[in-house]
């Protein structure tokens, strides 16, 4: 057999797989349109399941105690709730972010949870309806009150959690309220020590 | 701060910065370049920077870099450019550190030296001994404080703190204007990062801000309360990341920072009856000015009067403490 016969027949067969795994690709989409479980950004192993408290391990909806950290006049409370949640940590992290939303005050608390996603460095991204940025009005300390309670309520309930990133609308921005950035996840903004002295 | 392509060769601008313990060399340019560019020590006193491919390496007080022989960029700091970058010679180089940064991608390289501290760029002036007005004490050292920029916070869709009949986007604006025309009747040099309501993204009011270690930055904001609040940057403890490194305030400014929050403190405890805070946060804005920065923020206009006198004693207060004392018109 000639070489550009031997190319023809590869060009050939190739051409087929492509055509082939299209098909099945679409078809496969096309399938899952009527899904409604929600897909984390990576898959979630078996091992990954020990992120969470133990006692959310389980098929059904348990309740969990949970710590809810909120900005307060003076800095930041916590409160001590249950919620029923799975144990799928992207799942349990969407239920725990709808309950501290639910804390939020001026506004905030009609920001809705569109998603959230899970790196594979355990950083979570959590995206937010344009009602938290939109919606929040204050200075310097209640900005970064905000940010440090919500990095705490996911740091502080998810175990193996590593850091927290902002989105609105499924987009990075800037700033929530023009004084801290956002691009970054929080980490480095709500863990360094800030000083505050009345003169 | 630019890096201009030219064809297939690059272009790179060096910037230098003095700092307390230790100089920072910049090189801006492509990303690629930056990404695969190697910094190895090579003998002593002597760092190799290569690139990837040959570059045109720029310093802007002196131009394009050309040639063999070494050109000095700050004292006790020289530079051999070579066609994919150069040799670095500094004296008593004790080490140093390398961090890649995008917006501008730029390869910064930390040197310690025994003797950092004493070590000033060539083209600065040389520290007077008497301090005047503008001028701080930095260590053992003077900054003299040529140039103001004025940033009026938030502006656009951005309203900051809300009250029944303001927001905080004017008054600031408002108040920087007032603050810049009284630096100006001083016969101070003077940018005002935005004269009208738009929204400028933090970089962009960066941008405007960096205009050395000659000048100071003022970022002006409204509390939600009645008090006055002068931030500084956080120390910077480890700047690990890119996030970390924006908001770590510049070692070698951290002190002057300082020096100035706490006269402005002062200033505005004698003139006022009202609490003042000093409080340290990772601020991006004041974290990566190339001088001095500091935030104020302002007692809320629902509890604090801006009758035209107390306004008057608010901004004579506030020249003061940054080192200008003036009567304002």
């Amino acid at each position: 057999m000639t070489a550009k016969k031997k190319y023809i027949i590869a060009m050939v067969s190739l051409l087929i797989a492509a055509v082939a795994g299209w098909l099945i690709t679409g078809y496969y989409y096309m399938s899952t349109n009527e899904r409604t479980f929600r897909i984390p950004l990576i898959e979630l192993k078996d091992s990954q399941k020990a992120i969470l408290p133990e006692n959310t391990l389980g098929k059904g909806a348990n309740s969990v105690a949970v710590k809810i950290f909120l900005p307060s006049e003076e800095g930041m409370t916590v409160e001590d709730r249950k919620i029923l949640s799975s144990s799928l940590p992207v799942i349990f992290a969407e239920d725990l972010i709808n309950e501290y939303l639910k804390g939020l005050q001026g506004g905030l608390e009609e920001t809705k949870l569109i998603a959230v996603y899970q790196d594979r460095a355990n950083i979570f991204y959590i995206d937010l309806s344009d009602d938290f940025r939109r919606n929040f009005s204050g200075d310097v300390r209640q900005e970064y009150y905000l940010l440090k309670s919500l990095y705490s309520t996911v740091i502080g309930n998810i175990m193996g959690a590593e850091d927290v990133k902002i989105l609105i609308e499924g987009k990075e921005i800037e700033s929530i309220g023009g004084h801290f950035y956002s691009l970054y996840p929080l980490k480095d903004t709500v863990t360094k020590d800030v000083i505050s002295e009345q003169k | 701060m630019s890096t201009e392509g030219n064809g297939a060769q690059k272009n790179a601008v060096i910037r230098v910065g003095i700092h307390s313990d230790f100089i920072r060399i910049v090189f801006i340019t492509s990303e690629d370049y930056v990404q695969k560019a190697s910094v190895t020590p090579a003998g002593k006193n002597t760092i190799k920077v290569e690139f990837p491919a040959s570059l045109v390496i720029s310093f802007p007080e002196k131009g394009i870099l050309r040639g063999d022989l070494p050109v000095e960029i700050a004292k006790g700091l020289k530079i051999g450019v070579q066609a994919n970058g150069g040799m670095l010679f500094v004296d008593n180089l004790e080490r140093f550190n390398m961090t890649r940064l995008p917006s501008p991608s730029r390869l910064v390289i930390d040197v310690y030296t025994t003797r950092s501290s004493q070590v000033s760029p060539t083209e600065k002036p040389v520290a007077s001994e008497k301090p005047a007005a503008s001028q701080h004490a930095q260590g053992d050292s003077v900054t003299k404080i040529s140039s103001y920029v004025i940033d009026a916070g938030h502006g656009g869709y951005d309203k900051g703190v809300k009250g029944s009949n303001f927001t905080e986007k004017d008054f600031a604006l408002s108040f920087a204007k007032e603050l810049s025309n009284a630096l100006s009747k001083k016969g101070k040099k003077v940018t005002l990062t935005r004269k009208s309501d738009q929204n400028l993204p933090i970089k962009e009011r960066l941008k405007i801000a960096q205009k050395g270690p000659g000048s100071m930055l003022l970022s002006i904001h409204l509390s939600s309360k009645n008090e006055f609040s002068i931030f500084i940057a956080a120390k910077s403890e480890n700047a690990s990341s890119e996030a970390s490194t924006l908001q770590s305030g510049n070692p070698a400014m951290r002190d002057l920072d300082k020096s100035i929050a706490n006269a402005l403190v002062q200033q505005l405890k004698s003139e006022f009856n009202i609490k003042v805070t000093y409080e340290e946060m990772p601020i991006p804005l004041i974290a990566d000015a190339d001088g001095p920065a500091l935030l104020i923020e302002l007692p809320n206009p629902e509890k604090f009067s801006y009758d035209a006198k107390n306004k008057e004693r608010l901004i004579n207060a506030i020249l003061k403490g940054i080192g200008s004392p003036a009567k304002v018109q």
